[in-house]
C-alpha cells in the first residue's frame, strides 16, 4: 500500500472499516512510514479529543423547559 | 411504538418525553454546532421535537427514531441559519452566527483544550462540521450520519474524513 492509498483509507482505518486484507495492507505499510503513522496519530488524538471534549451539554433547566413547551405544543395538537 | 396523533394523550406524552431524554443531547449539539448560539439551538430543538411530534406518524421503523429526530433537528438548524443571514443587515451579525470571527491562534494562549477544539471546529465549512459532530462527537455509526444528513454512504466518510484532516493540521501540537 502507499501512502496516497493509506489516506484515502484512514477514515475506515480508524473505524474498523477495512476488510481484512486491506487492514493488514494497512498496518503493514504504517509499521514502515513514519509520516503515516504521525498523520495516523494525529488523526486518532482528534478523534479521542471529540469524544470527551467537544459535547455541549444542556443544563437541567434547559431541558425541563424545552420538554414542558414541546409538551404543552403537543397538547394543542 | 410506533406514534400517532391518534395515540391518547398520556401515551403520546409518554412517546414525546421518550424521545426526548434518548435524543435531546445530540439534538442540541448538532444545532449548537450549527447556530453557535445556545438560545438558537435551544428553539431549533424545540422546533424539532414538535415537528417531530406532529408528523410522527411518518416514523415508519420505530428503530430509527433517533436519526429521523437529528434529521429534523439539521433541517431546523439549517433552516434558522438561513433566515439569519437573509435578515441581518449587520456584518458582525454573521460573524457572531458562523463564529468564524475567534481565530484559533488567539485562544492557544488561553491554554484550555476544550476551547481550542471548539474554535477549530468552528472553522470547518458547515457540511463538514455537522458530519464531523454526528460521527466524532455523537460517535454515531456512518451509515446513520449518512441518513441524518441525507446524503450517501461515500459521501458521509468523505466529509468525515476531511473534517478529521483539517481538525488534525488545525490541532497539530496540540494533540
Amino acid at each position: 500500500m502507499q501512502c496516497s492509498e493509506l489516506a484515502a483509507k484512514l477514515t475506515d482505518f480508524i473505524d474498523g472499516a477495512l476488510d481484512p486484507a486491506e487492514e493488514d495492507a494497512a498496518v503493514e505499510h504504517l509499521a514502515t512510514c513514519g509520516e503515516c503513522e504521525s498523520v495516523l496519530a494525529g488523526t486518532r488524538s482528534v478523534v479521542a479529543l471529540a469524544s470527551r471534549h467537544a459535547k455541549v451539554d444542556l443544563s437541567s433547566d434547559e431541558r425541563a423547559r424545552v420538554l414542558s413547551r414541546v409538551l404543552a405544543a403537543g397538547g394543542q395538537g | 411504538m410506533v406514534r400517532s396523533l391518534a395515540a391518547p394523550p398520556d401515551e403520546a406524552d409518554r412517546w414525546l418525553t421518550g424521545l426526548f431524554e434518548a435524543n435531546v443531547g445530540a439534538a442540541f449539539n448538532v444545532a449548537y454546532r450549527i447556530t453557535w448560539s445556545r438560545a438558537d439551538a435551544l428553539d431549533v430543538v424545540q422546533d424539532a421535537f414538535i415537528k417531530a411530534m406532529r408528523m410522527s406518524d411518518q416514523l415508519r421503523e420505530p428503530t430509527k427514531a433517533r436519526s429521523w429526530l437529528l434529521s429534523i433537528t439539521y433541517r431546523e438548524a439549517l433552516s434558522l441559519l438561513r433566515s439569519r443571514r437573509e435578515t441581518a443587515t449587520d456584518p458582525s451579525d454573521l460573524d457572531g452566527l458562523s463564529g468564524r470571527a475567534e481565530d484559533p491562534a488567539d485562544v492557544v494562549a488561553r491554554r484550555e483544550l476544550a476551547a481550542l477544539i471548539d474554535a477549530a471546529i468552528m472553522r470547518l465549512a458547515e457540511p463538514l462540521r455537522t458530519a464531523f459532530v454526528l460521527r466524532d462527537v455523537e460517535e454515531l455509526p456512518i451509515a446513520e450520519v449518512a441518513e441524518i444528513l441525507g446524503i450517501g454512504l461515500s459521501a458521509s466518510k468523505m466529509r468525515v474524513a476531511r473534517a478529521r484532516e483539517q481538525l488534525r493540521v488545525a490541532l497539530e501540537g496540540v494533540t
